[in-house]
């Protein structure tokens, strides 16, 4: 897989990529859009901050204390719509009161 | 013992190759490790002097320095005295999470005072259940008002001793969370280590946490991304910095084992024109140049911003702590009684290079960790129905 920035992909296209990083990582496993790969102990402490980088990178997006909410990440379908509300320019939702808020 | 000199560290923070300046201030490191301390003021004065945090944004007060470049500051400090050089990658572990996950208000309270020296930090994670396995840790946050109140006991913790502040990893509401903790507080209680292996100038302490009331603003990202965003971000970046500080040290080693097999004879003979000598000498220079390559691929992926910049510095600093703990071994055994004569650099180094290849990432550990990056890179199929237990990693072979 090309790990270069990706320029302009189309929306749709998010999570056809996010998909493809995932095979890499988790050879062999096809995870559907809401499977929920934490909770079934696929991610360890260092996949969470491979998918940090690689969205960052590929996606050109920021993900900042305010975004680290499982809800964003938990699951290939949520990271997508994740990454397509910052391409976006939306506010991503925010747990209340921000990063403090536990 | 006499005073170390400010302008040497100058020097050695230029980088201008002065031989002499790393000299002298590695005799005077000699005498840091004996009195198992560094002298008051001198991690302060790493900051006047630029070295603390340095690859911070100036936002943050730092000085933007690439990974290169920062990796590079790292080897010859670590050329000098590993001791010096892990207040380098304490203090860059702490302002790198705070850097990457902190509010703006804690960036803006704590970084500039992290680069400047006037605030010392420290990484409290280890506790006697959680060494390698940090998930495990049983220190605990409750709220209680709008306060956090921690209770937990943290061992091992480098500059415990000395630190201003803590980063702390504990669990609230039964998931991983981190806090920055004042170590004057009430309750706190630090217990300095002597006479530990190496590392034996770092100030080391086993630090407890006793009902100690934490302001709520001082979390540090929600519960449940403390151990895999914050002190991932710490760890991998004291992995890089540990990694070049060990090829700093193994190329010390080499330099003085070779100056010293130069200059004595013994039966008329320099041990050096003996061939198994010159051959030791020739592995040891292999080993330092592949050691600095390595570390130079990790410093590219981090420059990159690629997934791949995790695994590599995993990597590299198992390679280079690896490489340090052999160069320094047989620096040891080519200086003879010097090598093993109280004071002895190379000793310190042999010493000090074991410790590396425990911390911030054991050497089994990260072994297992790259031999699943290895079965993914190379037979995904038959890696998928048997999965290790201890890693997913990325990305490995992708083209930057």
């Amino acid at each position: 897989m090309k790990d270069q920035p990706s320029g302009d992909p189309a929306p749709d296209d998010v999570l056809a990529e996010l998909r493809n990083f995932f095979g890499q990582v988790f050879p062999g496993t096809d995870f559907r859009a809401d499977e929920d790969y934490f909770l079934q102990g696929n991610a360890d402490s260092l996949f969470a901050l491979e998918l940090v980088t690689f969205v960052e990178q590929h996606f050109r997006v920021e993900i900042a204390v305010e975004d680290l909410d499982l809800d964003n990440f938990r699951t290939l379908g949520r990271t997508a719509a994740f990454v397509r509300r910052k391409r976006a320019g939306a506010t991503v939702e925010r747990r209340p009161g921000g990063a403090g808020d536990g | 013992m006499a005073e170390w000199d400010g302008t040497d560290l100058a020097r050695l923070a230029a980088g201008s190759g002065d031989r002499d300046a790393a000299a002298r201030l590695r005799a005077h490191a000699d005498d840091w490790d004996r009195a198992q301390r560094l002298p008051d003021g001198l991690i302060r004065a790493l900051g006047s002097t630029g070295l603390l945090a340095a690859d911070l944004p100036a936002r943050h007060g730092g000085q933007g320095l690439t990974p290169a470049a920062l990796g590079a500051l790292c080897a010859r400090l670590g050329g000098v005295c590993t001791a010096l050089r892990s207040a380098v990658t304490v203090q860059g572990m702490v302002a790198a999470a705070l850097s990457r996950w902190g509010t703006d208000e804690q960036r803006a309270r704590l970084l500039p005072a992290l680069v400047r020296g006037e605030r010392l930090a420290a990484f409290a994670a280890t506790e006697d259940g959680a060494g390698t396995e940090l998930g495990a840790v049983a220190a605990t946050l409750r709220r209680d008002g709008g306060d956090l109140v921690l209770d937990g006991a943290k061992k091992w913790v480098s500059f415990g001793e000395s630190a201003d502040v803590f980063l702390v990893l504990a669990r609230l509401d039964g998931k991983p969370a981190t806090v920055v903790v004042e170590a004057g507080g009430s309750g706190v209680s630090v217990e300095p280590v002597r006479g530990q292996l190496g590392l034996r100038a770092a100030h080391v302490a086993h630090v407890r946490f006793d009902a100690v009331r934490v302001p709520a603003r001082d979390q540090v990202a929600p519960a449940g991304f403390g151990l895999s965003h914050v002190v991932g971000t710490a760890l991998d970046h004291g992995r890089f910095t540990i990694a070049w500080g060990c090829v700093g040290m193994a190329g010390a080693c080499l330099e003085l084992a070779a100056r010293h097999t130069a200059a004595r004879e013994q039966d008329g003979v320099r041990l050096s024109d003996h061939q198994a000598v010159r051959a030791a000498l020739g592995r040891a220079l292999a080993a330092v140049a592949a050691a600095r390559a390595v570390c130079l691929g990790a410093a590219v992926s981090r420059q990159d911003g690629t997934p791949a910049a995790l695994t590599d510095t995993v990597v590299a600093k198992y390679t280079a702590a690896r490489t340090a703990a052999e160069v320094s071994q047989d620096a040891v055994q080519l200086l003879g009684a010097a090598g093993c004569a109280p004071g002895s650099t190379v000793g310190r180094f042999f010493r000090d290079a074991r410790i590396m290849q425990i911390i911030e990432g054991a050497e089994l550990a990260a072994e297992v960790r790259m031999g699943d990056l290895a079965l993914r890179e190379h037979a995904p199929r038959e890696h998928s129905g048997a999965r290790s237990a201890v890693a997913r990693t990325a990305a490995v072979g992708t083209p930057r």
